[in-house]
Order: C-alpha cells, then sequence, then structure tokens
C-alpha cells in the first residue's frame, strides 16, 4: 500500500508525521522501547543498516519484523549459524534440466527488510558475503552483478555476551552499520503494561496495520537528503569524529564513514521531527548510537570493563558545541 | 612529584626537630629542643602548608591524567594517598617523639650516660630532676599535646566533609536570615539586568530579524548564566533550557518558545521576518514579566521579614525601568 502523496513532493513535516505514526503503530508490538525504535526508524529514513546488539529476549526480532510489517516491506530472515554459507544469502545458479541452462535462484538477500538474526554465529566468510549487499546494494554470483531491491534495509542482531561458537564482526563490517541499537530491560512498569497487553489481546503477538510501502520509504529519504546542514554543526560533528582518533583510551577511531553517518542521521532525526533543517541536538544525541561501535578501545581497558559507549559519551561531553552567534552572516 | 618533594621536605623537618644525638631511638631534643612551641608551631604549620600546596597544585596538574597509561595511573592512585597520609604522620610524629624541654641546663647536650663509675662532684652536686634534664615534670604536659593533637584532626575532619559534600552537589547548610535573600535579590536584579540587555540589542538590530531573534535568546543565555545556570561549551540548546528549568528559573512556556526561535534563526536559512522578531520579542517581554514577578515576590517575603533592608524597593524599579 503506497500513500496517495507518494508520487508528489513531500515536506519534511509531513515525512515526520507519517514516520511518527509508524512508531505509534510499532509501538503496539513493542512496548517501552521508543528510544530503540527511534533509532531504528532513523536507519531507515537515512537509508543504512541496523545492528541491534543486546541479551536474548528483549524483543530485537519482534522489533525487525513489526517494522517490516508496518513499513509494508518484503520480510525475509536468516538465522546465521556456523554452518551457513555465502551461497545461501545471496543465492546459486542452479541447473535447470529443461532448458539445459544455469538458473540463478536468488537468496533471501533479494528483499526490501533482511533480518540477520544472531550474525555472530557464522564465520567470516558469510558474513563477508553480506558486506557487499548491505555497502552496495548489490551481490555478485558467479561474475555477475545483481542490483537489491530498493529501498535495501539490513536489520542485524547480535548477543554481545555469549562468546563460545561466534565470530566477533570484524571492525570492517561493523562499520558498515549505519548505527547500533541497544534495546535494554523494561522498566517494572513497562513490562508490567507489556504483560496486560499480551493478556488482553489474547494472541502472542499484535497484528499491526501496514501504513506504508516501499515507494514511501523511497520518497521519505529522498526528503532526508533536502534537509540542510549548517556548516558549523558539520564541523562539530567532525570535531566530534576527531576527538574519537585523539582520545587516550581508544586505539582505533572513528572511520569518515562514521562522520558520513553521524550527519546523515542527524537530518534524518530533523526530518523525524519535522524539520527541514539540522540543529545540534541532532548531533549531539545522535553521536554515540552512530560512533560507538566504529571504535575500538585499548585492551587494557577491557579489564574494567569500559564499553565504548561510557567512552563516547564522555567525548560528547567534551567536545562544545557551535557557539551562539553565527560565524557566517546568513541574510533573512 | 609535588607529593614527593613535600615528604622529603618534611622528613627534613623532622630531622630537624628530633636530631638525636645518641643514637637513633633516643628522644633527644634537637636544636630546637628550647623552644617546644616553635617545634609543635612548625609541625602544624608544615602539615597544613603541605597539605594546602597539594590541594593547590592538585587542580593544575590535573588535566594531565587522561594521557597517563593504566599502569601508571594505577600506580598514582595508590601513591598519591599514601604520600598524602605520610606528611600528616610525620607532622605528627614530630610532635610525639619530641622531647620538650624548658630549663636552661637544656641548651647543651645530654650528659654522657654512666661510662664512669665513680660520680664526678658536679653531678652528686646536681639535684635530682636536674640530673635527668628534660624531664617528665619539665616537658609540655601530655594533655596538651593531646588536646592540640584533638583540635588538628577535629578540624581536618571537618574540612574534608565538608569538601566531599560539596563535589558531591550537596549544599552545606546557610544561616537563615538575610544573607541569603540578598543573594537572591542580586539574581533576580541580574537577571532583569540581562533580559533588559536582551531588549536593548533587539532594538540595535534594525531590520534583520534573524540577528534579532538570536540577540533575544543570547539575552536569555546571559539572564541564566547571571543566575548561575551558565552555558557549557558542549551544551546543546536543549541541554541549556532542560538545566534552567530543573533550577527554576525557565518557568512557563516563554524559554522554550524562544529557544525553538532560535534554533530556526540559528541554523536554518528559512527567510526571517517581522514575525519572528515580533514572536522573540513577546517571549523576552514574558521572560522579563515572569522573572519581575518572581523578584515581587522576593520582596513581599521580605516585607514580612524584620530585617527589611532600606531601598530595595527602589532597586527592584530600577531594574525594571
Amino acid at each position: 500500500m503506497t500513500t496517495p502523496s507518494t508520487n508528489r513532493l513531500r515536506t519534511a513535516e509531513q515525512v515526520g508525521e507519517q514516520a511518527g505514526a509508524v512508531l505509534r503503530e510499532i509501538g503496539r508490538a513493542v512496548v517501552g522501547k521508543s528510544d530503540a525504535l527511534e533509532l531504528v526508524m532513523l536507519g531507515v529514513l537515512a537509508g543504512g543498516h541496523v545492528l541491534v546488539e543486546d541479551l536474548p529476549g528483549l524483543g530485537k526480532t519482534l522489533l525487525a519484523r513489526s517494522f517490516a510489517t508496518t513499513l509494508g516491506l518484503d520480510f525475509r530472515r536468516i538465522q546465521f549459524t556456523p554452518d551457513l554459507l555465502p551461497s545461501d544469502v545471496t543465492g546459486t545458479p542452479l541447473y535447470d534440466q529443461r532448458t539445459g541452462e544455469m538458473v540463478f535462484h536468488p537468496g533471501p538477500v533479494f528483499t526490501h527488510l533482511l533480518l540477520a538474526d544472531e550474525i555472530n554465529r557464522t564465520p567470516p566468510k558469510t558474513q563477508a558475503a553480506l558486506l557487499e549487499a548491505m555497502a552496495e546494494s548489490q551481490v555478485t554470483v558467479d561474475g555477475e552483478t545483481r542490483p537489491l531491491a530498493d529501498p535495501f534495509l539490513v536489520i542485524a542482531t547480535a548477543n554481545p555476551v555469549e562468546y563460545e561458537g561466534t565470530y566477533s564482526l570484524p571492525e570492517a563490517q561493523l562499520d558498515r552499520f549505519q548505527l547500533r541499537v541497544r534495546m535494554g530491560y523494561l522498566t517494572a512498569g513497562e513490562e508490567l503494561a507489556m504483560l496486560r497487553a499480551r493478556i488482553d489481546r489474547a494472541a502472542p503477538e499484535a497484528v499491526l496495520e501496514r501504513l506504508a510501502g516501499p515507494d514511501d520509504v523511497v520518497a521519505w529519504r529522498a526528503v532526508v537528503e533536502r534537509v540542510e546542514i549548517d556548516d558549523d554543526l558539520l564541523e562539530y560533528a567532525v570535531a566530534l569524529v576527531g576527538a574519537t582518533r585523539e582520545h587516550p583510551q581508544i586505539s582505533i577511531g572513528a572511520s569518515p564513514r562514521g562522520g558520513l553517518a553521524l550527519v546523515q542521521l542527524a537530518r534524518a532525526r530533523a526530518v523525524l521531527d519535522g524539520r527541514d533543517y539540522v540543529v545540534p541536538e541532532d548531533v549531539k544525541d545522535l553521536a554515540v548510537p552512530a560512533l560507538a561501535h566504529r571504535v575500538s578501545l585499548r585492551p587494557e581497558l577491557w579489564v574494567r570493563e569500559m564499553s565504548t559507549d561510557d567512552v563516547l559519551r564522555e567525548i560528547v561531553d567534551g567536545v562544545g558545541t557551535p557557539t551562539t552567534r553565527r560565524t557566517a552572516a546568513v541574510s533573512s | 612529584m609535588v607529593l614527593a618533594a613535600v615528604v622529603v621536605g618534611a622528613l627534613a623537618v623532622a630531622a630537624l626537630a628530633l636530631r638525636p644525638e645518641q643514637g637513633l631511638l633516643h628522644s633527644g631534643r634537637g636544636p630546637l629542643g628550647h623552644w617546644g612551641f616553635v617545634a609543635i608551631a612548625v609541625s602544624v604549620v608544615w602539615t597544613f602548608g603541605a597539605w594546602t600546596l597539594v590541594q593547590n597544585l592538585r587542580h593544575r596538574f590535573g588535566a594531565d591524567r587522561l594521557s597517563l597509561p593504566p599502569r601508571e595511573e594505577r600506580l598514582r592512585e595508590a601513591a598519591a594517598p599514601l604520600l598524602l597520609a605520610t606528611v600528616g604522620v610525620i607532622g605528627v610524629l614530630a610532635l610525639v617523639l619530641h622531647h620538650f624541654s624548658t630549663g636552661d641546663s637544656t641548651s647543651g647536650p645530654p650528659p654522657p650516660l654512666a661510662q664512669d663509675p665513680v660520680p664526678t662532684p658536679t653531678l652528686a652536686t646536681r639535684p635530682p630532676e636536674q640530673r635527668h634534664g628534660s624531664t617528665d615534670h619539665s616537658s609540655l604536659p601530655l594533655y596538651l599535646v593531646l588536646a592540640l593533637l584533638a583540635a588538628v584532626a577535629v578540624v581536618l575532619v571537618v574540612v574534608a566533609v565538608v569538601r566531599r559534600l560539596r563535589r558531591f552537589g550537596l549544599r552545606v547548610p546557610q544561616r537563615p536570615g538575610h544573607a541569603g535573600t540578598a543573594a537572591q535579590d542580586d539574581d533576580a536584579r541580574l537577571l532583569l539586568s540581562a533580559v533588559h540587555s536582551g531588549r536593548r540589542a533587539l532594538a540595535g538590530t534594525g531590520d534583520d530579524a534573524r540577528a534579532a531573534v538570536i540577540a533575544c535568546y543570547a539575552a536569555m543565555e546571559d539572564a541564566l548564566a547571571a543566575s548561575g545556570v551558565p552555558r557549557h561549551a558542549s551544551d546543546s540548546p536543549a541541554d541549556l533550557l532542560s538545566r534552567a528549568a530543573g533550577a527554576g528559573f525557565a518557568p512557563g512556556t516563554a524559554a522554550p518558545r524562544l529557544t525553538a526561535l532560535f534554533r530556526e534563526a540559528r541554523y536554518s536559512s528559512h527567510p526571517m521576518d517581522a514575525s519572528h522578531r515580533a514572536a522573540a520579542a513577546d517571549a523576552l517581554e514574558e521572560i522579563a514579566s515572569l522573572l519581575g514577578a518572581r523578584e515581587g515576590a522576593h520582596e513581599g517575603d521580605r516585607d514580612g521579614s524584620p530585617d527589611d533592608p532600606h531601598g530595595q524597593h527602589d532597586r527592584n524599579a530600577e531594574a525594571r525601568r
């Protein structure tokens, strides 16, 4: 289903209202996770991929499925296991006895929204097969490059605690994710509300309504591309990224791709808020989810159980935001 | 480095005060033996001086801590309190171990212990109490030393507790009365002054609506800074607004409205016209009237109090102008 206004130019305010409605609908199924839902929606708007990292049972899979349903996107799920092969992700050519030709059978990656469940349970070779798809929205099989659907979004989940039988995602692949989301536990009140909602609906999961379609998502992303950002805010983003490279507790700082992701997510947040311009809050609030998974701490900090989120928060609190007065004059 | 230098200095002072001449464990008098109070004063002053110096220099060298490797950081964390404690212990030991005396016979070195089995006529003719040099009855009373040590300990504990309370953001209770009210009045006066300066800036921006909106917001920032909620370098407008609201300085909707106008004026290329300028001016006026009402309420409270300062009403009226 596509809204009637798909083909005409939309404003940031309209997109913000539509995306807000989608979030409210998903909130009926995923209770008490408004921050995580908003971050995933920012990934949808910004055209990036999302890594959801947290303990089992916190609703990661439900979240991905709810987005697919409400946004009206084709949805495939890959349960990553140690014996999964790259061809199980991308697809493989098979011999057709009737025609006598090799026919390509597309893998689950040929979809709009791909849930890569427990991505760190598969060997690096299979992880790398997903790499090209995430970075370039295309796969190459038998020397032939095939484009993926538009929009194409990967929501990958990873369990950060279990190390037995897992393969840590390499930095290069982590860098492909535009942001990392942590779900976290519900508060007592939220958990009570979730249990009450489950009893009231007398069904395992809430049935969500489809509120948009693939064309809507593409149109939303076009609106994000028109959001303006002041030079001072770009300098602020560069300062944040630069601070990760100079921090004494970080061995590998954020890449330039991290700066691009931060700015694009800030623009998406502006649209979600109904604005067509970025404000400092957009950049500051997204620095941790956009950059924390792209940096590596010094090994001696592992024993202190410090997380990259903690160090990034320290950096955000130390980097100055743009001054009140504009540095370059802008006419009224 | 500073702590190490302080400890070495403390050792030197202690050696000066305690210098034994008859063995390491002998409680000799040393060159200050004539003036026990000087030894006490030197020890106490040294301890406090060292403590003050360390506290002052800690802020200066604190910036280098982040750059230390973790191993050296752990070493520093272990050594710093140890050295600090050493400074205090040395001062106390200098007091406890000093051999106080008041007699004139204490100026010379103590006589050698009985090496000669035949007592010399000089020793034999001396009264028993003089033979022992600085004996118990000629020393400062023990209770005086203990009282002095107890007083020092109490002062140190009080200072440490107050500093810890302030570090955790807790306020030390203040005496009720005129002082607190006067400080609040000064805050309100500064707030109003900043708002009025914003009005003047608004009038001075001419036809530039964008500059006028930004000037209004800057005036609000100045007002908040004057009231003790300054903008930190890493603050976003939302951070500042949140802290101001938490401190009770952003009542109503005026401050959020002005902040939203500022964001648009500062970070967008939207055309700004007279309506934006008027909205910013209205928000600033609303903030001014709220602050004025707040000050009026303080004044009313003060009128009910017996120690109402003269001329405060005139000051408020002047601020409102």
